[in-house]
């Protein structure tokens, strides 16, 4: 008795130890793999929100509450080929969203305006809210530099208009909200002219 | 807003609005399956509860004492089903010497849970989104919570469903089928009231 | 040879683990919002399915009858971890949009129940054949899902445009009630047209059809339970 249940034990053991064995294998094969594609993504996805950058530096800011249901989670300086500081990159995160946090990067050049914008995790409704991840919806964003931004339902005319999602304007306002307190944190905060705090 | 407050709202976040089962679509086979009768509904919803709860307290700790220092979170999967496998059979071990009038009720229901995605999924998700220990508890006390009212509801349904005439192409899992997607309509409502 | 082809035919037609024996549902609702989301999911399991009915079969005489389930997770659960490491260095886009739905292969009936039913009495080739077979059946059930709620949910197939630019998408489709009323639909046509299922041969399922999507594992697991009292 009791020496069937040494071996049906040492099997399984044996079992596991060779899985564990392979398992780390093609984990050291795939590592640097993987910490390179992540780190990629990461810059292919300022680049979306700040084109002219090259290099991007954490500023070394600590996350901040900018208003209600808004924080500035990071702030990257994006520097130009000449290495000079071209703008800003800011992760923000809004709660006000139809189906919890949304997480978006806006990119802020000098002048104070938006050179991009990009959602980089949601849970909105499928088809409706969900559609803030089309680039065309983003591309609206880009070189707005007339604020407040606000949303109107079909055909934007003049320059801080942005066409809402249809269906799903909470999504809208939510990330509307978010791009100008990207712009306010950058304007009030970082830029010379208006470092009152 | 207070904590009592926090805490509530993630529960009912968890429980209505993002529900495992019609919005995530885990834990689906015994929604399906033994939701019959609300007496086995009922049974296997708390088996669940108590499952999900006792296994992601477990796992959180392995993660963060164990895979996180170690270096070893590519190893999650593997460890947590180990886990998740050992816990179920722990439970019914312990629940059949000490409390024997719940492993009447209970007992059948716990060997089926080891391969309910829905305790899994619960583990996994709380680790990747690198949860504290009270956001985790919060978090899959809800889940769970949603899971038993889901399955009871839908036996409620089922039952009613005896006594009516339902088309005969749709009898058996189509009708099933459709009245998970007119609950899954139903919770959409709660999206956004939170 | 034959075996082979038998197998095949088997898995992608007679016995397709969606459409006919209704296993491992969870992934079947939840990524088919699109047909590529669909294929993916359905190429991940398929890979899993066909090392571990190999490496079952291979090991069926070294795993002990006892501990079998143990040792089949173990391996299966490699497989997946394997997969998963793969994809998040290879196709991080699809691996995104899969997200928890990857390391859940674990507990997918169709792998355990596979496993369990055919690679642990069968000799290797024929249970690589067997988990090709089925992986396949399974590939092409959620793609065709997939396709179906793109195509009339969003309009497009594969990321590309296909509705005319007037056809206004019925969204629920890719919404979550919308998986559930997809798969309702085909079960009815099962029912409505006679057609092979679970759903409508209670006496083809060891748990008389009680756990017709449970599958399997789970009721393989049950029976062992009531026969152990």
């Amino acid at each position: 008795m009791s020496k069937t249940i040494f071996r049906e034990t040492l099997h399984l053991v044996i079992i596991v130890l060779t899985a564990v064995l392979c398992l780390s294998l093609v984990y050291e094969l795939t590592k640097d793999r993987i910490a390179s594609a992540e780190e990629n993504d990461r810059i292919k996805s300022y680049k979306t929100v700040f084109a002219e950058a090259e290099v991007f530096e954490d500023a070394g800011i600590a996350p901040v509450t900018v208003s209600d249901g808004i924080s500035v989670d990071a702030v990257l300086l994006a520097k130009n080929q000449a290495g000079r500081t071209a703008g800003y990159v800011l992760s923000l995160t809004t709660s006000l969203g139809y189906g919890g946090n949304i997480v978006a990067s806006v990119g802020v050049d000098l002048q104070g305006k938006i050179t991009g914008m990009t959602v980089t995790s949601m849970s909105e409704t499928p088809a409706l809210g969900a559609k803030c991840t089309e680039s065309d919806w983003q591309a609206q964003f880009a070189g707005i530099g007339e604020f407040p931004i606000v949303y109107v339902k079909g055909g934007r005319a003049s320059g801080n208009e942005i066409d809402a999602i249809s269906g799903a304007t909470t999504t809208t306002k939510a990330i509307v909200g978010l791009v100008n307190a990207a712009h306010e944190y950058v304007a009030s905060n970082l830029l010379n002219g208006g470092a009152e705090t | 807003m207070n904590t009592f407050t926090k805490i509530l709202i993630e529960v009912l976040a968890a429980s209505l609005v993002n529900n495992v089962v019609l919005s995530r679509f885990l834990g689906l086979c015994p929604f399906l399956g033994v939701s019959k009768k609300t007496a086995t509904a009922v049974g296997m919803g708390t088996s669940v509860t108590i499952v999900v709860t006792i296994s992601s307290a477990v796992t959180f700790a392995i993660n963060k004492f164990l895979l996180i220092p170690l270096n070893l979170t590519y190893l999650r999967t593997i460890v947590y089903i180990l886990i998740i496998a050992s816990l179920v059979q722990s439970i019914e071990i312990i629940i059949r010497k000490k409390i024997p009038s719940l492993y009447n009720a209970l007992g059948v229901y716990l060997p089926l849970i080891t391969t309910n995605c829905a305790v899994l999924g619960v583990c996994i998700d709380s680790a990747q989104k690198s949860m504290t220990f009270l956001e985790t508890m919060v978090y899959s006390v809800g889940t769970a919570i949603g899971f038993l009212i889901a399955i009871v509801l839908m036996s409620g349904i089922r039952e009613k469903l005896e006594f009516c005439n339902v088309p005969k192409t749709f009898r058996g899992m189509p009708i099933v089928l459709v009245i998970a997607g007119l609950m899954a309509i139903a919770f959409y409502g709660f999206t956004g009231a939170l | 040879m034959r075996t082979l082809f038998e197998r095949l035919y088997n898995g992608i037609i007679r016995e397709n683990p969606t459409f006919v024996l209704m296993l491992g549902m969870c992934p079947t609702l939840a990524v088919t919002t699109s047909a590529i989301n669909g294929l993916g999911m359905g190429l991940s399991t398929c890979a899993v399915l066909i090392m571990s009915n190999l490496f079952v079969s291979l090991l069926r005489k070294f795993i002990p009858d006892k501990v079998r389930m143990p040792a089949y997770i173990v391996i299966v659960a490699s497989f997946v971890t394997i997969v998963d490491l793969l994809m998040q260095a290879y196709v991080r886009g699809l691996y995104a949009s899969l997200g928890l739905y990857i390391p859940l292969i674990v507990v997918n009936c169709i792998i355990l129940g596979r496993a369990e039913s055919y690679a642990s009495k069968n000799p290797p080739l024929a249970s690589l054949a067997d988990g090709l077979g089925m992986g396949l059946g399974f590939t092409a059930a959620l793609t065709i899902i997939g396709a179906f709620r793109e195509l009339f949910g969003a309009g497009t197939l594969f990321g590309f445009r296909i509705m005319p630019d007037g056809y206004e998408p019925v969204s629920i489709l890719i919404m979550a009630p919308g998986a559930f009323f997809v798969l309702a639909i085909i079960t009815a046509l099962q029912n409505k047209l006679k057609a092979p299922s679970a759903t409508n041969r209670p006496e083809g399922f060891k748990c008389n059809g009680e756990c017709s999507s449970c599958g399997d594992s789970g009721c393989m697991i049950y029976r062992r339970t009531e026969e152990g009292k």
